[in-house]
């Protein structure tokens, strides 16, 4: 380990001395400073502080992940170069702890980075908060749905794989004689419109009828901050056909559990106009929802007399529960930020660790880019897969199969969630860890130290 | 006890496609033994640096082995026991003298305790002990190659592989080195010198290898390779003219004047420059460069 820990402490004095670390030194505490404070929003307190949150992180890590690659790739290959390394290498040390030394190294020095920017940012966000002459309830309302964790319910969707097995069926019966005719995808494509079938009904609410929404594995609660947050569609539920500003009226109940009585319905909102398409929240009174089953239990009903309101149950009526605070969410994000650069410096120092500088520099920012192109192919033809032209099915599969193999680096970026108060959950960081840690991080590691391994120190010529 | 064995060594450079474009070193065998001093000659380009690479494993061979104290080269373990001395030093210029010791100390995982008192002795050795707070990067090239050699005995070696060992040196250098390596050959320990300066092997070696092409030309103990065995040399003390006389009057009388030769013996210019300098020390003056002539270091004094 004394080996091991001397490479540590040269590769952060290689860092620490050079021009390069003192510039991005100094960017991102100025960056740190400057973007919270200036940062601007639509004049509201909310936005204001909603950008800055968002904002100023994301240009850190972006600072941070950009200059990580050039720095990782800089101590692999400086004392290669510099034929330095040939004095490290003909001691008794293996050139893998020679590797994971300078991994470490550059990891200790961003983590450094990463934690002095984040500090400074939390503390000029809270102080810009405190630092306001708004009313109380805007405060509150900053409070309540920013300076939070919470954590996203949505109802419960009932045995939603047999309906769809059942109708699938039922469909396969009505339109073909031979069964052997459907191709997988097909088969696939058929399901998923079946899907999106049943979820609409599902949501479906009458004209003068009412529908219950249950909400469960609610595993811990307070009863204070709950938000009930909902988007009613009047009509009809595509957008498409939809006309604008349809009005309709509904109220909410929750299920309340009255100690020592059958539970009953409360009243959340009076007989209101809901618009079609547009985004409500309701603060729920301080009381008891939960059931012993652990489910919450929501009606709403539907009081216009002709048209039905639908809900798109995914992502609406959604239940939104405090579960921690701010600063436990801010270091949740920190964490996933620290993952993110652990698989970036890894992947340079392999990288740089194979191919000369500028070449290992080429080769991550492609993969970066690969990455986030990639990511953003999928995500833009996810809703209209049925639809697609041969490009667009062509990129489609393309990016599916570069992102087997390729991280999008905007997945270690929680700042939206953060921003919006929304819990980062332990399960996405487990997920993350489990995805990429596990699998991308040990792979490019291992055959980053494979190949610095058998790779000819000695062949550089010096000029 | 054979310290070094190579056996049919060759080095091919190919291009990315594996096609070779050239033969470095080709099909060498070679064997050092303990407590010997062999010096590897050859003009540029011979294959002297890229043997020395191979037997320290910085280049692999393209084919035959190399055995280091009894064990393949690739061993992690034989590498605590040598110390090598590259054609130039190359260090870190962001680190002082000291850190930079105490960097390579801690590669052989030498305890902090012994390692710091290690460090003070080579320092004094190298006549850089005033100047063991000062970055590499200010130092001069001879200063900066002493500061290598210190690095290279800091596990207190038994094969010390020293490239170019005296370049970049001043005279007094070069004698300090000269009267180092005669130090390490009492002391029973191996070293493999790889030299230009044909006056340097000659003076310190105990068997040359002469390369070149890739392959070994010449390979010999010095006595045996410099002796003319035809001719002989007598000297004798100017001031006896009597005792000359004669000896150049029966000389006359058997041999023809073309064949023998009469000249005053001469020392040579390092000699005359370390009298001029020792002369000169007693003036005292102070200096901030390296200094001359250290006390060896204590550790490196005791056998393991």
């Amino acid at each position: 380990m004394i080996s091991y820990f001397a490479i540590v402490k040269l590769t952060i004095n290689s860092i620490v001395r050079t021009k390069f670390f003192k510039i991005i030194f100094l960017i991102i505490l100025f960056s740190s400073v400057l973007m919270p404070m200036y940062l601007r929003g639509d004049g509201t307190l909310a936005s204001e502080i909603q950008i800055s949150i968002k904002y100023s992180l994301l240009a850190i890590n972006i600072i941070l992940t950009l200059s990580s690659v050039w720095t990782a790739c800089l101590i692999m290959n400086f004392d290669v170069i510099g034929y330095q390394v040939h004095m490290i290498s003909v001691k008794p040390i293996r050139k893998s702890t020679i590797w994971f030394g300078k991994y470490t190294g550059c990891v200790i020095i961003y983590t450094i980075l990463l934690l002095i920017s984040s500090i400074i940012i939390y503390f000029f966000i809270i102080w810009k908060s405190n630092n306001v002459t708004y009313s109380k309830d805007i405060v509150n309302n900053v409070n309540n749905n920013i300076f939070v964790g919470r954590k996203s319910y949505y109802p419960h969707l009932k045995n939603i794989k047999e309906q769809i097995e059942d109708e699938f069926k039922k469909q396969k019966q009505a339109a073909l004689t031979d069964n052997d005719k459907l191709t997988a995808p097909e088969i696939l494509k058929i399901k998923r419109d079946i899907r999106y079938s049943i979820i609409s009904q599902q949501g479906k609410v009458s004209a003068k009828s009412s529908k219950i929404f249950t909400f469960e594995k609610i595993t811990r609660i307070s009863s204070e901050n709950i938000i009930l947050q909902y988007k009613p569609f009047v009509g009809v539920i595509d957008t498409i056909n939809m006309q604008i500003n349809k009005k309709a009226k509904g109220v909410w109940y929750i299920k309340y559990y009255k100690s020592n009585s059958t539970p009953i319905f409360l009243k959340l909102n009076n007989r209101e106009d809901l618009v079609s398409n547009t985004l409500y929240k309701i603060n729920l009174p301080r009381k008891n929802y939960i059931s012993p089953l652990n489910s919450i239990t929501l009606k709403f009903e539907n009081m216009d007399n002709e048209q039905p309101i639908f809900f798109r149950l995914l992502n609406s009526p959604e239940l939104k529960i405090k579960y921690t605070g701010f600063l436990d969410n801010y270091i949740r994000c920190f964490l996933v930020s620290f993952i993110g650069l652990l698989l970036i410096i890894a992947i340079s120092c392999s990288i740089g660790g194979i191919f000369s500088f500028p070449i290992a520099i080429f080769c991550i920012i492609a993969y970066l880019m690969f990455g986030a192109i990639g990511s953003f192919i999928l995500s833009g033809s996810s809703g209209h897969r049925t639809n697609m032209t041969t490009e667009t099915k062509i990129g489609y599969n393309l990016s599916n199969i570069i992102l087997k193999g390729v991280t999008p680096i905007q997945k270690f970026q929680f700042y939206g969630y953060l921003s919006n108060g929304k819990l980062i959950e332990y399960n996405f960081i487990k997920n993350i860890i489990l995805n990429y840690v596990l699998v991308q991080l040990l792979a490019f590691m291992g055959l980053g130290i494979y190949i610095y391994s058998k790779k000819e120190l000695g062949s550089i010529i010096k000029k | 006890m054979d310290i070094i064995k190579i056996e049919n060594l060759s080095k091919t450079f190919s291009d990315f496609w594996k096609k070779p474009k050239a033969r470095a070193v080709n099909n060498i065998s070679f064997s050092v033994q303990q407590g010997e001093i062999i010096g590897l000659l050859g003009p540029n380009g011979s294959g002297k640096s890229t043997t020395i690479k191979m037997i320290l494993n910085l280049l692999y061979p393209t084919s035959g082995s190399i055995q280091i104290f009894g064990k393949k080269n690739c061993d992690i373990s034989i590498k605590y026991n040598i110390g090598y001395l590259p054609e130039e030093t190359y260090l870190y210029n962001f680190l002082t003298a000291k850190e930079t010791l105490d960097l390579f100390g801690s590669l052989f995982k030498i305890p902090k305790r012994i390692r710091r008192k290690r460090i003070e002795e080579l320092l004094g050795m190298v006549g850089l002990a005033n100047s063991s707070k000062r970055q590499i990067g200010e130092f001069s090239k001879g200063m900066a190659r002493r500061i290598g050699l210190a690095q290279s005995l800091i596990n207190n070696p038994d094969l010390l592989i020293l490239d170019e060992p005296t370049s970049g040196l001043d005279p007094i250098g070069c004698k300090d080195i000269k009267n180092l390596i005669t130090f390490f050959k009492q002391q029973g320990k191996t070293i493999l010198i790889c030299s230009h300066l044909l006056s340097d092997i000659e003076e310190i070696c105990d068997r040359v290898i002469i390369l070149y092409g890739g392959k070994i030309r010449a390979e010999g103990k010095i006595n045996e390779l410099l002796t003319i065995s035809k001719q002989q040399q007598i000297t004798i003390p100017t001031s006896n003219q009597v005792i000359f006389n004669k000896f150049i009057k029966i000389l006359k009388s058997e041999l023809s004047d073309d064949k023998f030769i009469i000249t005053n013996p001469k020392i040579s210019l390092e000699d005359f420059f370390i009298n001029v300098i020792n002369r000169a020390k007693y003036d005292k003056e102070e200096i901030y460069g390296a200094e001359s002539g250290g006390q060896i270091a204590n550790y490196l004094k005791h056998n393991k």
